[in-house]
């Protein structure tokens, strides 16, 4: 009887060792346990087809409400589509100060051309103030901005334009 | 006499029960045991976010594509062929195995078919995007840049001195049309995080000490420049520079008129590898690896723009921008060295 649990008892360390060899080898050589978290964090960003960023071209030094490059009531200055499996935050905000201290107001409308709902304003006090433009982006959702900017005799750098950054920072929630 | 027979019985049966589930696990990846019998992750890194999985099991034969691809109800026959065309065929048992790996049962990804993770139907979000960016896509807009790594975080264990590989998958977002280039750079952020943003734990500052990490796949380095033949002196030898093909091209006849627009490359996604190497006197703990991307150079830049020699050229190409950004590294793998 003795002898019986004894084998009983190496056959299933055996059987142990054995299914954890098979555990070892899960995601490349010497790797004892994987664990996954199956999210898949992504965005795309639309722009009016042809550009590649939101661009102002005033015709002049002083300017107001000069609306971006190629946006219209069809064709917003940036969509942005949740392309994951997770609801999403969207926030804008500027990376740093404006270069130009001309540049006195940048704003940017969620959803309509008109600026119907949600309208976010910087001003050259609070560029890199960071605004919830979207609070929850739902998976496969996507969302029109439209962007304006005023300013007052802006100057050039010199190569003739003055870039500021805005970021779009997207986190799960 | 007869005891003996049944000792040996019993133990020939479990050692090839033994055999059998090991090779099983080995071979096919599928770990058939529960996870949350091993006591569950480290952290929880969810955070509370809340993650989508498949919920179809859809797996009718479709007389349009000749395989088990779902049916569209607002796709034409044509449309089915510009999308998949260049696909590998869809699988009768995609479901059945994404679910798996959705579930953390399947693990070995390089072992995983390209037909599976090629599939535009892999990634969860395609089911509710395909109208807006395909049949309905909107000729005043295009999309520029997007991408994404699958899965977002890996945990895994390892013993001291030990080389290992880990694999995720790196994809195009849906419905962009420009060639993106870019470059890959593993690096060592201070802390590992949840799906919030969240600090989970601190890794140590000499991390860099003991482990080693570099990409080995795709292996198509580019940094030699194709034009001039001489090597970029400012991509670091541990970068990887990837052009991830577009997933929507529209094709026109030499007028400009419209004739049909084009789906998935056959390379849309791409499998990454990263090799890292653990040192023999690596403190037992966690450690953190995590995936960034950057633009390229502006000489890589200037010649993808310029080129005329290869497909991705002047506004198609887009070296990808740095103003999306997220609160969590673009894919981490956590390491518990043992």
């Amino acid at each position: 009887m003795k002898k019986t649990k004894k084998l009983c008892v190496y056959g299933i360390g055996l059987l142990l060792l054995l299914s954890f060899v098979g555990y070892a080898s899960a995601d490349g050589s010497n790797v004892t346990v994987t664990w996954i978290i199956p999210a898949d964090l992504s965005i795309a960003i639309t722009y009016p087809t042809g550009e590649s960023q939101i661009v102002f071209e005033p015709g002049s030094k002083t300017f107001s409400e000069e609306q971006a490059r190629n946006q219209h009531t069809g064709a917003a200055g940036m969509n942005i589509e949740n392309d994951g499996n997770t609801a999403l935050q969207i926030n804008f905000t500027f990376a740093d100060a404006w270069y130009d201290a001309g540049l006195a107001n940048f704003n940017c409308s969620v959803d309509s051309y008109n600026n119907a709902t949600l309208k976010v304003y910087w001003t050259n006090s609070n560029e890199t103030a960071n605004h919830t433009v979207v609070a929850n982006l739902a998976i496969s959702a996507s969302e029109d901005f439209w962007f304006w900017s005023t300013g007052t005799d802006c100057t050039e750098s010199a190569i003739g334009e003055d870039t500021e950054t805005l970021e779009v920072w997207y986190t799960n929630v | 006499m007869k005891k003996k027979y049944v000792y040996v019985a019993v133990v020939s049966t479990i050692i090839i029960c033994g055999v059998s589930i090991a090779a099983y696990t080995t071979f096919t990846g599928v770990n058939i045991f529960s996870p949350t019998s091993l006591g569950g992750p480290r952290h929880d890194y969810t955070g509370g976010a809340t993650i989508n999985f498949h919920d179809m099991d859809d797996t009718t034969y479709n007389n349009i594509t000749g395989d088990y691809r779902p049916t569209y109800s607002n796709l034409s026959d044509d449309e089915y062929e510009w999308i998949f065309d260049d696909l590998p065929s869809f699988p009768d048992d995609f479901f059945d195995i994404v679910k798996l790996i959705y579930e953390g049962k399947f693990v070995k990804f390089e072992d995983l078919a390209d037909n599976y993770y090629l599939q535009p139907e892999f990634y969860v979000g395609w089911f509710g995007i395909y109208t807006n960016n395909y049949p309905e896509n909107d000729p005043d807009m295009w999309a520029v840049e997007g991408y994404g790594f699958f899965p977002l975080i890996k945990e895994i264990s390892v013993g001291r001195g030990q080389t290992f590989e880990s694999n995720c998958y790196f994809r195009t977002a849906f419905g962009v049309e420009t060639y993106q280039g870019l470059v890959i750079r593993p690096y060592f952020p201070a802390t590992g995080k949840d799906m919030l943003g969240r600090d989970l734990f601190t890794q140590s500052e000499d991390v860099g000490d003991y482990l080693n990490v570099k990409i080995t796949n795709p292996d198509d380095k580019l940094y030699t420049s194709f034009k001039d033949e001489i090597m970029y002196d400012n991509v670091a030898d541990s970068d990887w520079m990837v052009v991830l093909k577009p997933t929507y091209t529209v094709l026109n006849d030499k007028y400009g008129n419209f004739l049909r627009y084009k789906g998935f490359y056959d390379d849309w996604v791409r499998l990454l590898t990263i090799q890292i190497d653990v040192a023999e006197n690596t403190p037992p703990g966690e450690y953190v690896v995590a995936l960034e991307v950057l633009p390229p150079c502006f000489e890589i830049n200037q010649e993808y723009y310029f080129s005329t020699s290869r497909e991705y050229y002047g506004m198609y190409y887009h070296p990808v921008s740095q103003i999306a950004k997220s609160n969590i590294p673009n894919y981490q793998l956590i390491i518990v060295v043992e």
